[in-house]
């Protein structure tokens, strides 16, 4: 049953045996079957709809393209981005196994994506429309300051680095609860990373004016980077010495799991000996030769990095279900920033995990227990969250309004869960001399 | 003036009016970070004169909550520190306490959501409101060697350990006593199941069906409570028709026939919501008079007959007993005879009526949410097929065609050929050749494993050919028998592009790229 955490790998197989289950409908209504899949109730539709993405998934990863393509034709007569959330949830996987069959034709895939514009902007309107109607981050951000705040008590110089730094209400509040500190807050530096340089500069602004009206020491250092956080140059970090560092990453270090070395990168073409490191170890090591006093790591806690199709997809489908039944509670279904969010973040999320291969595939999630291993074994100490950074994360996800946010802990970590389904997790770690 | 404080709540009005006079609010407690607030008595409490302390969590979880004043050393005792202050050589009159020391200290719990936090429900022993506040509302450091039970109160996880492992009874549902009594409690309203079915569905600010159990005077809750071992398997609610004022009447029935199985609960979490049970129940019920409701009860008796004869509950049995009683339920009065032969073996194939003709489903009643039309979460979506397809490892074939057929008018034809040819050729397979025989290049997980079960029969189809088979398109008929070879005929003619050959051949290019990952 769904109450054992992780057990997703148990039941995914059953659900796998639910595509083979027999659907018969009432002997009587064989006469229209197509009338009658329009009277079907939305939970049938829903078990329909599963059933046909099973299979359909079940012939993209054998190969069988005649058979998917009907099963996608059918599938599409049922979703809806609009509609049910299962509906969504099978137009977008639907889309994303389109997407993977036609990557087999590469000419053909490249020609319909050669005009597509990438707007960043509609990137980070989207980033942080995800930011206000999840409490996810909030909740992350939430008990990362207070992670921060614990490991600077006595500092005098604090310098912070944000890995993705986009949401100035994550520092403002870090400014707030270091002003009230009993010795006096001590000389904050920020560095915020980002593609784009309004967002950084946004960011600069709102900190400075809010730093000057605590009377806070406060210096705000932009770095912008372009094509992701693996062309990012240490050197221009500038950490220096005396100062407490504090690292925070949320949902930043997966991407760097892509197998696929990107020949692109000047940093990796410079480091001559990374023939054997992956990109992973690199940045790890690159973040424990900048020797944190302490840094925050949030990801997700799903495991969407499996060998094959079949194992993401079933991950993904539970996943992204909760995550689209966490819309459905709290956003009615009219709602265009839903639908953004969908679309353009987990929609982009779910093409990915699906459709995409080797270096391409970015959403590289993994379970918790992995996160930790890797960072241990770059050279980290969990330092374990507090029992008041636990209690405050509780507390805003309570006072959120919506019963299916749940938190607990693990190892010393806080995994954010949507009813039983973990999603993001949160731990905080220091360097190991 | 007031000696002696009396608990009776009659002189409290002149008790707690005098006794404010003559306290002076001074902090003998105040030891690390936080100022214990002193409040005044609010009147109804058991002692109305006692002094409330208001401790943060800090102050509360320290161990040396007794601090000397002169040299701030702390002591775990008071007389400890009383003690240790005769050692400073006071002059007489500090060294005497502050007056009436024999005032009775209440204590309320720091933690803001708490009952306790209020100080009319103050708990008046500081152990005990030590102890509360790590039970609820702190983290669990001691955990049970035997099990896996984590206590945050170190007493707790002591008194535990003497009992681990020591346990006797054993409920049907998997919970484990060690007190007679509190088995016997818990058998009489065993619904963990019906619980966590409950608990699946995101709900709005309503309570988990478990408090709504103690809180609701609907006649659903009622219900809900009523027969907790009641609701086996809930047959589709086609009746929810029959309101649920049918249902309290009928429940007592239910109960007593439900007595004997303990074990039925229901299989299907998320799709048995409690109240599909109620009504599901109450169909029960209110059917039995007719011809079928015999029916319900031997199958009701079959069932438990064979879910007795197997350890505790497995999803799948259950499942089948459950989709047996759908069937039953679903199907006209004549099919009765064959349900319930069909009713014990659990390889029985599992077919879900999606029908609509009968106004209603399996699947309950709709969820609410509060701005969406009524829908079932994804999740549970998810969980329900999970469950249905564990049950359904051994299904054969498709059947029903007609309605994954219904993508061109021209299959629908042939769908309703296929229906005709379906029972001969649900003969020949009982083992779903599933798709996956080695197809899948990159299989590391069990659950895929699993898939390739079946694969004896179907090496005569060919994988290909079983996975076009979910389509309906019968390709695994090919060769079953002499009635499908016309299917083939058609299946090839329909598609065009169809044609197992050149399923195959396009399997060339794409499965490489497509089935495997790099």
């Amino acid at each position: 049953m769904y109450q054992d955490d992780g057990s997703s790998s148990a039941t995914s197989s059953p659900l796998q045996f639910f595509s083979m289950a027999q659907l018969s409908p009432n002997p009587s209504n064989l006469g229209s079957p197509y009338p009658y899949l329009r009277e079907l109730k939305s939970e049938e539709r829903g078990l329909y709809l599963i059933h046909l993405l099973l299979t359909c998934a079940n012939h993209v990863a054998t190969g069988s393209l005649e058979s998917a393509e009907v099963a996608l034709g059918q599938i599409s007569q049922l979703s809806a981005p609009d509609g049910d959330t299962m509906q969504r949830i099978a137009a977008y996987f639907t889309e994303a196994l389109a997407e993977r069959i036609i990557k087999a034709w590469p000419g053909v895939h490249r020609a319909l994506n050669a005009t597509k514009i990438k707007i960043p902007s509609e990137e980070t309107m989207v980033r942080s429309l995800f930011y206000e109607m999840f409490p996810f981050l909030k909740v992350a951000f939430v008990v990362t300051n207070q992670a921060i705040l614990e490991a600077m008590e006595g500092e005098k110089m604090v310098h912070v680095i944000d890995l993705n730094a986009s949401e100035p209400s994550q520092w403002i509040a870090l400014l707030q609860a270091l002003s009230g500190r009993a010795e006096g807050p001590p000389h904050l530096r920020i560095t915020g990373i980002h593609q784009q340089r309004e967002v950084l500069d946004r960011m600069s602004h709102k900190l400075v004016e809010e730093a000057e009206r605590l009377d806070i020491p406060f210096q705000f250092n932009p770095i912008v980077v372009s094509g992701g956080l693996e062309n990012l140059d240490p050197e221009k970090l500038r950490v220096k010495t005396g100062e407490a560092l504090a690292i925070s990453s949320v949902l930043q270090l997966h991407p760097f799991l892509a197998s696929h070395k990107n020949p692109n990168s000047r940093l990796l073409q410079r480091q001559g000996t990374l023939g054997e490191l992956g990109k992973m170890d690199w940045f790890l090591n690159v973040l424990w030769g900048l020797s944190p006093k302490v840094m925050v790591v949030t990801e997700q806690d799903s495991n969407h990095n499996g060998a094959t199709l079949m194992e993401r997809l079933l991950e993904a489908l539970y996943s992204y279900a909760a995550l689209f039944d966490c819309l459905e509670s709290t956003v009615p279904r009219s709602s265009i920033e839903r639908l953004k969010v969908e679309k353009m973040m987990f929609g982009e999320e779910i093409k990915n995990i699906v459709a995409c291969e080797g270096g391409e595939r970015k959403e590289r999630h993994e379970k918790l227990e992995k996160w930790i291993h890797r960072i241990e074994m770059a050279g980290f100490v969990n330092l374990g969250l507090s029992y008041y950074g636990m209690l405050q994360g509780k507390g805003l996800l309570e006072s959120y309004g919506c019963d299916g946010y749940r938190m607990k802990e693990e190892n010393g970590c806080a995994v954010i869960c949507w009813q039983d389904r973990p999603l993001y997790s949160v731990s905080s770690w220091r360097c190991r001399k | 003036m007031p000696a002696d404080l009396d608990n009776s709540s009659t002189a409290s009005g002149e008790v707690s009016g005098s006794s404010s006079g003559g306290n002076n609010p001074s902090q003998p407690l105040q030891s690390t970070a936080a100022t214990p607030k002193k409040k005044r008595n609010l009147p109804g409490m058991p002692d109305p004169a006692a002094e409330v302390i208001a401790l943060s969590p800090k102050t509360l979880m320290a161990t040396n909550r007794f601090v000397c004043e002169i040299c701030n050393k702390g002591f775990q005792r008071d007389q400890n520190l009383q003690l240790h202050r005769r050692g400073h050589n006071l002059p007489w009159k500090l060294r005497q306490r502050s007056g009436k020391d024999v005032k009775k200290r209440v204590y309320v719990c720091p933690e803001v959501s708490c009952v306790h936090h209020d100080p009319s429900r103050a708990l008046g022993d500081l152990t005990g409101i030590k102890k509360h506040f790590c039970r609820k509302h702190g983290e669990k450091k001691w955990k049970c060697d035997k099990c896996s039970k984590k206590y945050a109160v170190q007493s707790d996880w002591k008194a535990h350990s003497k009992i681990c492992g020591t346990r006797e009874y054993k409920c049907d549902c998997g919970t484990l006593f060690s007190r007679r009594d509190s088995f016997i409690t818990h058998r009489a309203f065993c619904d963990a199941l019906a619980e966590e079915s409950g608990r699946a569905h995101p709900r709005h600010p309503t309570p988990p069906p478990p408090s709504n159990r103690s809180t609701g005077p609907d006649p659903t809750a009622i219900v809900d409570s009523a027969p907790p071992p009641a609701p086996p398997a809930p047959p589709p609610s086609q009746s929810s028709a029959p309101s649920p004022s049918v249902s309290p009447i009928h429940s007592p029935e239910l109960i007593e026939t439900q007595d004997p199985a303990p074990i039925m609960e229901e299989p299907l979490a998320p799709a048995a919501t409690v109240n599909a049970s109620c009504s599901s129940s109450s169909t029960i019920s209110s059917s039995n008079g007719s011809t079928t409701s015999t029916v319900f009860a031997s199958l009701f008796a079959s069932s438990t007959t064979a879910s007795e004869t197997t350890p505790p509950p497995q999803p799948q049995q259950e499942t089948h007993s459950f989709t047996d009683l759908i069937r039953a339920m679903a199907s006209h009065p004549d099919h009765t005879h064959t349900t319930v032969e069909l009713a014990p073996p659990p390889t029985e194939p599992i077919s879900l009526c999606l029908s609509t003709s009968h106004g209603s489903s399996i699947f309950g009643q709709e969820r609410h949410y509060a701005p969406q039309p009524p829908s079932m979460s994804a999740t549970a979506l998810l969980q329900k097929a999970a469950q249905m397809g564990s049950s359904a490892t051994n299904a054969s074939l498709l059947r029903g065609l007609g309605i994954v057929s219904s993508a061109s008018s021209q299959l629908d034809i042939w769908g309703q050929r296929h229906m005709e040819a379906d029972n001969s050729s649900v003969h020949h397979h009982h083992q779903h050749p599933v798709l996956g025989l080695g197809l899948l290049p990159c299989d590391g997980g069990s659950g895929l494993k699993e898939l390739m079960m079946g694969s004896t029969s179907s090496s005569v189809f060919g994988p290909k050919h079983a996975t076009l088979d979910f389509l309906g398109l019968g390709m695994a008929a090919v060769g079953a028998g002499p009635s499908s070879s016309g299917l083939s005929a058609l299946i090839t003619s329909i598609g065009g592009g169809l044609d197992v050959a050149a399923s195959f051949g396009a399997g060339e290019f794409s499965g490489k790229d497509i089935g495997s990952s790099s």
